[in-house]
């Protein structure tokens, strides 16, 4: 918040200029008010959970003593909202405290070491993804929209449906027998050595790349078309064309341009889904991502990692939103004039 | 050379015999002694013979010896953030894994059961076997460089007293506090009751040695054939060849790592395209194609290991006996087995250890009798019951044998509901495990007075079935007691009847343990007693 609050005389005059920049300090501002609150839900939430990662730690048998010892060793036995600042200041200086598995085996290990490489194997499977599926999305989506009701829009259409149809699961499962039982050409899991990117072994990256192209890749399809039917129908398109433009120019200049504005949003949705709920698939190609981190955290009921994965998730969420709506606004002149 | 060996102790093959050797005390202290000596005087001749640590680091054949050298990677059902070097806590097979191979047992099982030195050299009983002299064997190192010696056994023996270690049963008759170091290499167990078999409590993963005074498992240091290098928790391990170990020369490879995949079918196919080595755990169909295919090798050993449902037999409507009389009745053993085991596997008569030493083998077999089993639900007032019955993927044939038992519950008017639980968390005492009222099990053990002590002595942390009796404690300390063969073959049948009338347990099958590796692993000797040869990593070499 302070970096809202500080240079305040320029960030005014900032702000006369330019109204995207205004914008953007809003949003921001916004985000982070958005995302203390999610943090309070957050604790709350994973405060009604019964049992906690003492108990998870020592199991049935433990006496008294022994869970109040490990309670207080963990940090359990103080009031909750000491806990939660200290929780809070923890995630604002980057400690995020030690792990419940740590605390199990004897010994100390902070949580974030067992978070940092996980968040980059997920940012790299989203982040390839989303860099096939966004082109991928816009070329079939238009192409869809311009040959509507014709074949190349029909298989379009039914092949995207059909593939969002069927579970991740089988999805995978079908690539995997595709592409390593039959073909032999792909490794069916996807191992990441720690220390490792997951880049650097490219080809274990495919099959679930693919996999999550194939769940997330029609509904964008859908939203591209449909915005751009919208638009192809419009009275500018109309005058356009009128006018005499090539259709290529009319379809790229005029109408793609205000289609894509609820297709980012639902690309940002898509995106966000990909980072933090993919567990399925994770777990189908052995893939060391957020998804399997998580679940793992809330089996041995480690409340301070599931808040803090659950935080981090709820920030990427919150930023890709932001993203998404700077680019709609840079896509629709009239939503910065307006404001 | 190996693979025709592995292949004939696939389903079908020669049966029976593995168990059939008589231990009495006397030949097994005997056999446990002059094993001592061969691996002694092997590790002599190795040492002769030059294949010293000069040679570790590089893959390349030594002369007329195994290969040196690689990394062999082990993929294995993973537990999760359960998952830890602290041997006080885990039950999962990936624990056992790396607890066998960082950490040394006192005494070894061996492929077929029989019971070798490891940490102990001699096991010395007094007359009444109620005082026993323990010998360690000298020479040993921790991985930090220290000595080995009787206040490691002695401090971990203390660690093993407290209730929630999980094979807190192994120390429950030892006089903890007059445990007594003799001289460094010495040490005397006071028992409470007298037991002539003491060592057979001191076999499993878990009451491996720890060094004296360790507290933190995050950077564990053991005195096995492997040191920690690092871990990520529910991910993988990497552990590196400890040049001093006490079996001069091994281990073989240079590193060996320990990789969780949850899902039966992703760790298979991870070995199929060479991205581990080896893998425990092959679902059963798989491994019988495998077998025919020959990709990868299946290396399949018959085991006493027990497929079983189990009751706790204080929950409603578990508490009833006739209730758990009626569900035996209707498991159709040979259903259960040719379904969910694909043959890998013989018919379980509800008893631990069939063709052990002690085992009832009198007691007429149960078959499927759908009539009684409705008749007796109806005398316990449960006519239309409906029940909850655990599963999960942790093992092959779990989840297959509980969907297969529900549609036989059917016939007797029961209405089983199978319920999936997590595989990484199902086998976490902290967790699910032994909280289950109807759910299933699989045990792997080396002998009957083992197992009737983890598994059902009121304190045992493995107790699932929840059986406290007294009664039961009373004549298992005096069946491992007992002065002469007869007594104590006349305890334990006693012991069995009661199970075998009254018992929470449902023992379908005594299922072969069967794993894969690559064709490159050599060394892996099927072993009757656990996955992977034992767990036994120090043997295998990659060529």
């Amino acid at each position: 918040m302070t970096e809202v609050a500080a240079p305040r005389a320029a960030a005014r005059a900032a702000r006369r200029r330019r109204p995207l920049l205004r914008f953007v300090v809003r949003r921001l501002a916004a985000a982070v008010a958005t995302l203390f609150v999610v943090s309070i839900l957050i604790f709350a939430g994973t405060e009604v959970l019964p049992g906690d990662a003492a108990s998870a730690v020592l199991g049935r048998t433990a006496t008294p003593e022994q869970l109040a010892e490990m309670q207080e060793l963990m940090g359990l036995d103080r009031p909750a909202h000491e806990r939660y600042l200290d929780w809070l200041g923890g995630v604002l200086t980057g400690d995020l405290g030690n792990s419940a598995a740590g605390y199990a085996a004897g010994g100390e290990t902070p949580i974030w070491d067992d978070i940092a490489p996980r968040v980059g194997n997920s940012l790299v499977l989203a982040g390839v993804t989303a860099l096939l599926m966004v082109p991928l999305a816009l070329v079939l989506g238009v192409l869809a929209a311009v040959r509507a009701g014709r074949t190349v829009d029909h298989a379009i259409s039914v092949g995207s449906l059909a593939i969002i149809s069927l579970p991740e699961f089988i999805i995978g499962s079908l690539l995997i027998l595709l592409f390593f039982s039959w073909l032999d050409v792909l490794p069916p899991v996807s191992l990441v050595p720690p220390g490792e990117s997951a880049l650097s072994r490219p080809e274990a990256l495919v099959l679930p790349v693919l996999t999550l192209l194939g769940a997330s890749l029609a509904a964008s399809i859908r939203m591209v078309r449909a915005g751009m039917l919208e638009a192809l129908n419009a009275e500018y398109v109309t005058m356009a064309r009128l006018n005499g433009f090539r259709e290529r120019v009319v379809v790229a200049r005029y109408a793609l341009r205000n289609a894509l504005a609820p297709s980012v949003q639902v690309f940002a949705q898509n995106i966000q889904y990909l980072v933090g709920g993919i567990v399925v698939t994770e777990y189908l190609f052995s893939y060391p991502g957020l998804g399997k981190e998580l679940v793992d955290a809330v089996a041995i009921r480690d409340v301070r990692e599931v808040q803090s994965v659950a935080l981090l998730v709820a920030g990427v969420y919150v930023l890709l939103n932001i993203v998404a709506d700077v680019l709609v606004v840079l896509l629709v002149p009239k939503l910065r004039t307006q404001s | 050379m190996a693979s025709s060996d592995r292949q004939s102790s696939g389903p079908g093959a020669a049966g029976g015999d593995v168990f059939g050797t008589r231990f009495t005390r006397r030949r097994l202290l005997h056999g446990a002694a002059a094993a001592g000596l061969t691996l002694g005087a092997g590790g002599l001749l190795s040492a002769c013979g030059g294949d010293g640590d000069e040679t570790a680091g590089q893959t390349g054949t030594t002369e007329g010896g195994p290969s040196r050298g690689g990394r062999l990677r082990v993929a294995h059902v993973g537990a999760g953030k359960g998952e830890s070097f602290n041997p006080a806590r885990g039950s999962s097979f990936i624990d056992a894994s790396r607890y066998f191979n960082v950490f040394d047992p006192l005494s070894r099982v061996g492929p077929t059961l029989e019971v070798e030195p490891g940490l102990a050299l001699e096991w010395n009983p007094n007359e009444d076997s109620t005082l026993w002299e323990v010998k360690l064997r000298p020479d040993v190192t921790w991985h930090d460089g220290k000595p080995f010696t009787a206040d490691d056994v002695i401090y971990t023996l203390g660690q093993m007293g407290d209730a929630k270690h999980v094979s807190h049963a192994s120390v429950l008759n030892i006089n903890l506090r007059d445990v007594r170091k003799v001289d460094d290499l010495t040490l005397e167990i006071p028992l409470k009751s007298p037991n002539a078999r003491l060592f057979d409590s001191f076999v499993q993963q878990n009451t491996v040695i720890v060094q004296d005074g360790a507290t933190d498992f995050t950077r564990p240091v053991g005195t096995g054939p492997f040191m920690f290098q690092s871990f990520t928790v529910g991910e993988r391990s990497l552990c590196t060849r400890n040049p001093n170990y006490w079996e001069q020369g091994k281990p073989y490879v240079e590193e060996w790592e320990d990789i969780s995949i949850d899902d039966n079918a992703a760790r298979l196919n991870a070995l199929l395209a060479g991205e581990v080595d080896m893998i425990s755990q092959i679902p059963f169909a798989q491994a019988k194609q495998q077998q025919e295919q020959g990709d990868i090798q299946v290396i399949a050993a018959e085991s006493p290991a027990l497929q079983v449902f189990l009751m706790a037999v204080d929950i409603a409507p578990f508490d009833d006996v006739r209730v758990r009389q009626a569900f035996r009745l209707i498991a159709d053993r040979q259903a259960l087995i040719d379904g969910a085991l694909f043959g890998f596997g013989t018919v379980g008569n509800d008893l631990a250890g069939k063709g052990m030493p002690f085992y009832a083998e009198d007691l007429p077999p149960r078959e499927q009798d759908l009539d009684e089993a409705r008749a007796l639900l109806a005398a316990a007032g449960h006519e239309n019951l409906t029940v909850t019955l655990h599963t999960s993927d942790i093992v092959p044939g779990f989840v297959e044998a509980a969907t297969l038992f529900a549609q036989q519950a059917q016939g007797a008017g029961v209405t089983v509901n199978v319920k999936r639980e997590p595989a990484n968390a199902y086998f976490d005492t902290s967790l699910l495990y032994t909280k289950l009222d109807f759910a299933q099990s699989f045990w792997t053990y080396s002998s009957i007075p083992l197992w009737y002590e983890q598994a059902l002595l009121s304190d045992a942390v493995w107790n699932e079935t929840h059986w406290r009796d007294p009664e039961t404690d009373r004549l298992i300390r005096q069946a491992q007691g007992a002065p002469d063969e007869e007594t104590a073959e006349q305890l334990w049948r006693q012991i069995q009847e009661t199970q075998y009338e009254e018992g929470g347990y449902i023992v379908w099958a005594y299922q072969h343990l069967v794993d894969g590796a690559a064709q490159n692993v050599q060394g892996v000797e099927p072993s009757s007693f656990f996955n992977l040869g034992g767990w036994n990593y120090r043997d295998v070499y990659l060529t």
